[in-house]
């Protein structure tokens, strides 16, 4: 597989972004890229593999400050029209699917089923919920 | 005080004056302060989020119109087998509920009950469970105020 990747990338992507990569991550990332690829390749793999692993820190670094702002904001409320109709929890919603691993981390089982199936909705943009599509899409996700 | 504590007593200012206030459970979405007012603590219950089917555990008596006027949840509160009375002073064999609305409207926002020792209990959305020594220990910012009271036979 082909990736894209700018020109004379290499050298600023070695210097600035590999300092946040651990060492056992960077051993990982090598030894998957070693297997079968040449020169080429290798170096469009890491590149591609640190640019997602920097977006999903700075994905997760957002939603961590959305989720504390909207818990902050919501949670002596009862009225579940106000939990979801919160700014905060629109934010979230709007970051898209990417956020699902987040979001099943939580505990707080009723309130993360709502976020999960307004993501879903938007996800499916339907308004008819298809409740047994949403139960496989999340357990797509459970499962990895 | 710590922060947390300040943060309750800015949005519940009527707590600072009240000695019987204790936080009384860990915090949990797995009930609201109407089920708990119902004594329940297995139920979420509000009208259904529009187009979002609800959890097993959300509950809204089929009848009743889904929407969050107080008056839809005094018919919640009738369905559970409570009448309206005058006041929220303590009558033994009974138990009594609040119920509030946001200032200057008849939306409604919170519900209490009062204990067989005349206290108070309430349950702060998905937040803890506390007791309070009267139903205007919560009023105010947050809840507003107190709307009317009920009460039932106790169980």
């Amino acid at each position: 597989m082909k990736y894209e990747i700018p020109e004379n990338k290499y050298d600023s992507f070695a210097c600035e972004d590999m300092q946040n990569i651990s060492v056992s991550d960077m051993r990982h990332i090598g030894m998957e890229a070693l297997r079968d690829t040449d020169d080429d390749d290798l170096v469009r793999y890491i590149y591609i593999t640190i640019q997602r692993h920097k977006r999903n820190t700075s994905l997760r670094s957002t939603f961590n400050i959305l989720y504390e702002k909207w818990e902050k904001a919501t949670k002596f409320y009862s009225d579940s029209w106000k939990i979801v109709n919160d700014e905060n929890f629109q934010k979230i919603i709007s970051l898209g699917e990417d956020i699902v691993p987040f979001l099943l981390e939580k505990q707080s089982r009723r309130t993360t089923a709502w976020f999960l199936k307004n993501i879903y909705k938007s996800h499916v943009n339907t308004n008819d919920f298809d409740i047994q599509g949403y139960n496989t899409w999340i357990r797509n996700y459970m499962n990895g | 005080m710590d922060k947390e504590l300040h943060e309750w007593l800015e949005l519940f200012p009527n707590l600072q004056s009240d000695d019987g206030f204790e936080i009384t459970s860990s915090e949990t979405d797995r009930y609201n302060c109407i089920a708990w007012a119902c004594e329940r603590s297995d139920l979420w219950i509000w009208p259904p989020l529009p187009g979002i089917p609800p959890e097993e555990n959300e509950y809204w008596p089929k009848g009743i119109p889904e929407d969050i006027d107080v008056s839809s949840f005094v018919k919640v509160f009738l369905s559970f087998g409570f009448e309206q009375c005058e006041n929220d002073k303590y009558e033994k064999g009974y138990t009594k509920i609040a119920l509030y609305v946001y200032a200057d409207s008849t939306t409604c926002s919170h519900a209490a009950r009062q204990m067989r020792d005349g206290m108070w209990t309430s349950k702060l959305g998905t937040s803890n469970d506390i007791k309070h020594s009267k139903p205007q220990s919560i009023s105010g910012p947050f809840y507003g105020n107190v709307y009317c009271f009920m009460k039932r036979k106790d169980l």
